[in-house]
């Protein structure tokens, strides 16, 4: 029981960790290079990743961390993404615990879904609400590259942290 | 999964949806919160490191992209640089870099005595933010606040339109967010530099509300025209690309090209203070075309 804990509170350090990393890097100018004036967003592909691991409750407060950390550094409106990713995490949780196997394609297939999902709303809550010109070229040429290069980086998330589940869960077990 | 509406994950879910909800509305209607700073106090340190760490490496990789000749003549000369230094002056570059950033604010100062600068650097880029917006290594700790123009030695960058203790958020002048009053420094005819996401892509901004008479040709120099009180008089803005006919109505609007390249832009200097700073001259904002205004 006490070593079940241990490694629970080491996977936990280690996804907390790795958000904060990937936060750190998909802010930092010049680190990723820009493709057709487009960066990944790198929080994303990892909550959901961890999401498609963890049980309902971790995987809300994963989402809801990476959620927060990206509010801080887009907006300065807390709680939009929080919000969302926190809701986003708990459903691929759930579905992954319930309704679906977790491999390679089932987690493409749910972040394909996910990363639309966030990438549209955010396009409507923040660009198409506040009323700026030129909603569908926003659409086309900026927020779609930006889903496109986030879902590219979703293989390495998913690997990242399926090894990183697998090495500490087995050593739970 | 059929109890899943009853299970207390659920029941944490809404809770956190309604705290999150509460926390949106503070942080709008408050402009900050504890959490932002708590997040800046932890995140900001570690994005200084990593811009710090990346811009060293994009320095030591410039060699590899370098054909082998230019790379033989490099390392000739690298070779001949290294006898001369010896390793006291490791540092070197960064002071020389620093010493000739802080000559041309020096610059800036002598030329502009009331300006009360603070240099600060770009420590990161949201890839959420269309318009090339930043935060930087400078906060309120530095007296930095709201509203305070940000510049380079080259012209406007744009806007603290958030501060935190140690960090400060900037909106450039390629957001819509941004519009500026400005004046032809050829004819002095003034308009509002405006930028959409079309002029954003193209690095262009928009001299808007021009009559059709104007005498804004190509090539003329655009200045901040200090009306407003949100950005000091005479600060370059960009030169005049094109003039062309607005689509909305019959006023014309010129096409400017921006002096600072916002989107690549690392180190900037933020003016805390300006004669005339705040005065906003509500009879003249009224028309609507001589107002400067940071964001909404």
């Amino acid at each position: 029981m006490g070593s079940t804990l241990k490694y629970k509170i080491i996977r936990y350090i280690g996804y907390t960790v790795e958000l904060l990393a990937f936060f750190v890097l998909q802010e930092t100018p010049g680190f990723i290079p820009a493709v057709f004036g487009a960066r990944p967003v790198l929080v994303v592909p990892a909550v959901i990743a961890i999401a498609m691991f963890e049980n309902e409750i971790p995987a809300m407060l994963f989402g809801l961390f990476g959620g927060l950390l990206m509010d801080f550094g887009f907006s300065g409106i807390l709680g939009y993404h929080g919000m969302l990713l926190a809701v986003c995490c708990y459903v691929v949780s759930l579905i992954a615990t319930n309704l679906l196997q977790t491999n390679f394609i089932t987690t493409m297939l749910i972040s394909l879904v996910c990363i639309a999902a966030v990438t549209v709303l955010q396009w409507l809550f923040f660009y198409v609400l506040y009323g700026y010109r030129s909603v569908l070229y926003a659409l086309v040429y900026h927020y779609l590259p930006i889903f496109a290069y986030t879902m590219l980086l979703m293989p390495i998330a998913y690997y990242f942290n399926r090894a990183l589940a697998l090495q500490i869960r087995s050593k739970e077990e | 999964m059929k109890n899943a509406f009853n299970s207390t994950g659920f029941k944490i879910l809404v809770s956190l949806v309604f705290f999150m909800l509460c926390l949106m509305l503070y942080t709008t209607a408050a402009g900050g919160s504890l959490t932002s700073g708590l997040l800046g106090f932890f995140t900001t340190p570690m994005e200084k490191i990593s811009t710090a760490v990346t811009v060293n490496a994009e320095n030591a990789a410039k060699p590899v992209s370098a054909s082998k000749e230019e790379l033989i003549e490099e390392n000739e000369k690298l070779k001949k640089q290294v006898d001369s230094l010896n390793k006291k002056l490791i540092n070197y570059y960064d002071y020389k870099q620093e010493n000739a950033q802080l000559k041309k604010y020096l610059g800036i100062k002598n030329e502009n005595p009331d300006y009360k600068p603070v240099p600060a650097t770009v420590i990161g880029r949201d890839p959420n933010d269309l318009y090339g917006g930043f935060t930087i290594d400078q906060g309120t700790q530095s007296g930095i606040a709201v509203n305070d123009p940000v510049i380079t030695e080259s012209g406007v960058v744009g806007w603290i339109s958030s501060v935190n203790k140690n960090y400060g958020r900037v909106t450039t002048i390629l957001s819509p967010d941004t519009k500026i009053s400005a004046i032809d420094k050829a004819n002095r005819e003034t308009g509002v530099i405006s930028c959409d996401i079309r002029s954003a892509d193209s690095s262009l901004l928009k001299l808007d509300y021009l009559s059709s008479g104007t005498s804004v040709k190509a090539g003329d120099i655009i200045v901040t025209s200090g009306l407003g009180g949100i950005y000091p008089a005479n600060l370059p803005i960009g030169n005049v690309k094109s003039v062309e006919n607005s689509k909305y109505d019959v006023s014309l609007y010129a096409e400017v090209s921006p002096l600072v390249d916002v989107k690549n832009v690392r180190d900037v200097m933020v003016i805390t203070s300006f004669v005339g700073q705040g005065q906003a001259l509500s009879e003249v904002s009224g028309t609507g075309t001589s107002s400067s205004s940071g964001g909404k």
